[in-house]
């Protein structure tokens, strides 16, 4: 497990949730820990990140910062990393969205700095 | 933006499979006996499409005779083109027409390669051998570079669509389906094995 592998794992277990991935813009996997078909995930969260700065940029709304999804089963987090890169987490309906954003946004801070 | 469309796709095609200055000449050498045929051509044509529900749902009542006015009319402006870029970004423009009228890839090539057919049939039987023989090798590069154009035209134009209104790059796009289509090649290995 790499450096930014131990992060994401850290980063899982700290939050009980299910998995997490770093993508680039182009929908490439650089790294995940638990992500199952690591190529879709990858595809789907740069497609969202995507799509989201899109529409955000059309209604002026400035650059993208963090994407937050509420399923019926828990959340999908989105936020970027660099200008390159966007870090998922999957996590289970019984996290606290609260601390889900500051332990993505420590992972996030200390990924940067890896990449 | 046609006209860069237009020249990528071209420059993709392989030089044996483009017209040559001699195809020019065959099809303008047998500029009369095509005319000649355009009525004939153009009947079979609408005939057929109208003849299925499937195309005849393309158009609207009462529409036949100015659509066969536009076939007649690509027909002769075909016949005495310079084959130059205006040209075949015209015939991608055309593409893009029928695009818009939601008529399919496939229609198109099936009816291209009809058309083809029916040049190749009447000049065997009309011509002289060795000009019936330039003929149908002319055309035939001739409507293959055309399908081209309009195929990969369409294409390009749908991805840049979905692009411009999701925010997605062609790359992730690209990836996008990669993933898909890699999903699909195990699907059906599997299922053969």
């Amino acid at each position: 497990m790499n450096k930014i592998e131990q992060v994401l794992d850290k980063l899982i277990d700290n939050t009980n949730s299910d998995s997490a991935i770093i993508v680039n813009s182009e929908g490439l996997a650089i790294a995940s820990v638990n992500a199952g078909s690591e190529d879709r995930i990858a595809v789907m969260i740069a497609s969202l990140h995507s799509m989201g700065e899109k529409f955000s940029m059309d209604l002026r709304k400035g650059n993208v910062e963090q994407f937050y999804i509420k399923t019926s089963d828990g959340y999908i987090l989105l936020k970027d990393i660099n200008e390159n890169a966007i870090i998922g987490l999957i996590a289970k309906d019984s996290s606290k969205l609260g601390l889900l954003m500051m332990y993505l946004d420590s992972a996030t801070n200390e990924i940067s700095a890896l990449l | 933006m046609l006209k860069d469309v237009t020249l990528q796709i071209l420059a993709q095609l392989p030089d044996e499979t483009k017209m040559t200055d001699y195809d020019i000449e065959s099809i303008k050498k047998n500029k009369d006996f095509l005319f000649s045929k355009a009525d004939f051509i153009v009947k079979d044509f609408y005939d057929t499409l109208f003849a299925n529900p499937a195309t005849a749902a393309v158009f609207h009542e009462g529409e036949r005779a100015i659509r066969e006015k536009s076939l007649n009319d690509w027909l002769v402006k075909t016949v005495t083109g310079d084959f130059g870029l205006d040209f075949w970004q015209w015939q991608a423009f055309v593409g893009i027409l029928h695009v818009k009228r939601k008529v399919t890839n496939n229609m198109m090539i099936a009816m291209m390669n009809r058309v083809s057919d029916l040049i190749s049939t009447e000049a065997i039987k009309e011509l002289s051998p060795q000009d019936a023989i330039d003929l149908k090798s002319a055309w035939s590069k001739f409507s293959g570079t055309v399908l081209s154009l309009i195929g990969e035209s369409y294409h390009i134009f749908y991805m840049q669509a979905v692009s411009n209104t999701t925010g997605l790059s062609g790359k992730l796009l690209e990836n996008t389906v990669k993933v898909e289509i890699d999903n699909l090649v195990n699907q059906f290995k599997k299922h053969r094995m």
